[in-house]
């Protein structure tokens, strides 16, 4: 199991794949699966190389993503702990995940009735592509887990949704020598974040944050236009149409929105099979499960579309996500790998 | 087997090969966890759900 983790790792971590340039990565993977001669593995026609094993009408579906966040990082492994780009989020887990799998597949047959898929999906630090490509072929798996770094105990039960949100602004133009003369466009969207901004206070775990602005002239003229992007981050239990529309009611009259992008949130219950199934593995291999609900968004909001059974793992400290510091180690990978391994064959028998 | 809630007093149902560690969320809305107590098996409140950030 360590050398093809070691192998898969590496040579992943040294193929650079930010979101949109995953290519090199997908062929890698894909070359070095193909290696054990386990499973049948192809690259689908959105990108995303996926690994496939036995039949049937029970179909459990790993979904990791092969794109990273932009920044490359120097790579290096010195047989303990892996550094680069996505060596947490997420090669980690796809390796993990991959390598686990292929040791399940050598305790099942073909005839077993069960189909066992892992997905290294593209795209998933941007619009995630890969897997809203899974979502129109309306393929129908049994269960899913998401690869996603969540430490080796970890058993992700929820993410929070998000809207992407673009607010454009109008002024009136005019000479800046007499700002009192015009409308800024850069003052009413100023204004309108400031107001939107106080919704946090009035919803627990509702975040605000302006990831993009953009106005004015190095002129002197009073800006015209303002243009910025607001990301929302919405908990379970918060109506998303609600948010919107008090969105809407605290932008300035010289203002307008527009939606670019919207992720309903996720939480599902410990009660569900596959959740259970990954539990009692975590427990089987000396860990005491811990439920985490996360922050962010992930493949796990939208896959959801295809089966309420999901649930989110993988090795990795998840704090080190998108930072300069990824890092993992060997031992974390082999246990996660184990992890997941023993999670399929569980699974399998639960649903035996 | 069935054993009831510690907050709520209602059965729970705990499948039978159930392992110390495991989750059960029950219709009272709590989270339960399974601990073998002196060879038998209970279930006590889950201490909390852990969050972070991340995607």
């Amino acid at each position: 199991m360590r050398s093809l983790l070691e192998e898969l790792m590496l040579e992943l971590l040294k193929t650079y794949s930010p979101t949109g340039n995953e290519l090199n990565a997908v062929r890698k993977y894909v070359d070095i699966v193909r290696t054990t001669g386990i499973g049948e593995v192809v690259i689908d026609d959105v990108g995303n190389a996926v690994l496939n094993y036995g039949e049937g009408s029970k179909w459990l579906l790993l979904a990791g993503h092969i794109d990273t966040v932009p920044g490359e990082l120097p790579v290096s492994y010195d047989g303990e702990v892996f550094k680069g780009r996505g060596a947490v989020d997420a090669k980690g887990p796809l390796v993990a995940m991959t390598v686990g799998a292929l040791e399940a597949f050598k305790h099942l047959r073909n005839t077993d009735g069960f189909k066992v898929t892992v997905a290294a999906l593209v795209g998933e630090e941007g619009r995630s592509p890969g897997a809203r490509a899974l979502i129109k072929k309306n393929i129908k798996p049994t269960a899913i887990i998401i690869g996603e770094p969540s430490g080796c105990d970890g058993v992700v039960i929820g993410y929070r949704g998000s809207v992407k949100i673009r607010i454009k602004c109008y002024g009136s133009g005019g000479h800046s020598s007499y700002p009192e003369g015009g409308l800024s466009a850069i003052e009413e969207f100023l204004k309108s974040w400031l107001r939107i901004k106080e919704l946090s206070k009035a919803h627990q775990h509702l975040s605000l944050g302006v990831n993009y602005i953009y106005g004015g002239q190095p002129f002197s003229v009073i800006p015209k236009e303002c243009e910025g992007i607001v990301d929302v981050r919405i908990p379970t239990g918060l109506d998303i149409e609600n948010i919107k529309s008090e969105i809407n009611n605290h932008l300035s009259n010289h203002c307008t929105y527009e939606v670019i992008d919207e992720t309903p949130p996720i939480k599902v219950s410990v009660n569900l099979p596959i959740v259970r199934a990954l539990i009692r593995s975590i427990i089987n291999n000396n860990l005491k499960p811990s439920p985490v609900i996360k922050l962010g968004t992930s493949d796990m909001n939208i896959l959801a579309a295809l089966t309420g059974n999901i649930v989110s793992y993988g090795p990795g400290n998840p704090e080190l996500s998108h930072s300069d510091y990824e890092e993992v180690s060997i031992e974390e990978l082999e246990l996660g790998a184990r992890v997941y391994r023993d999670t399929i064959l569980e699974f399998l028998r639960i649903n035996s | 087997m069935i054993i009831k809630c510690p907050i709520c007093g209602g059965d729970v149902e705990v499948p039978d090969d159930a392992l110390p560690g495991e989750l059960i969320d029950h219709e009272c809305g709590i989270t339960l966890e399974v601990v073998n107590e002196g060879g038998s098996i209970k279930l006590r409140p889950l201490e909390g759900v852990r969050e972070d950030w991340g995607e």
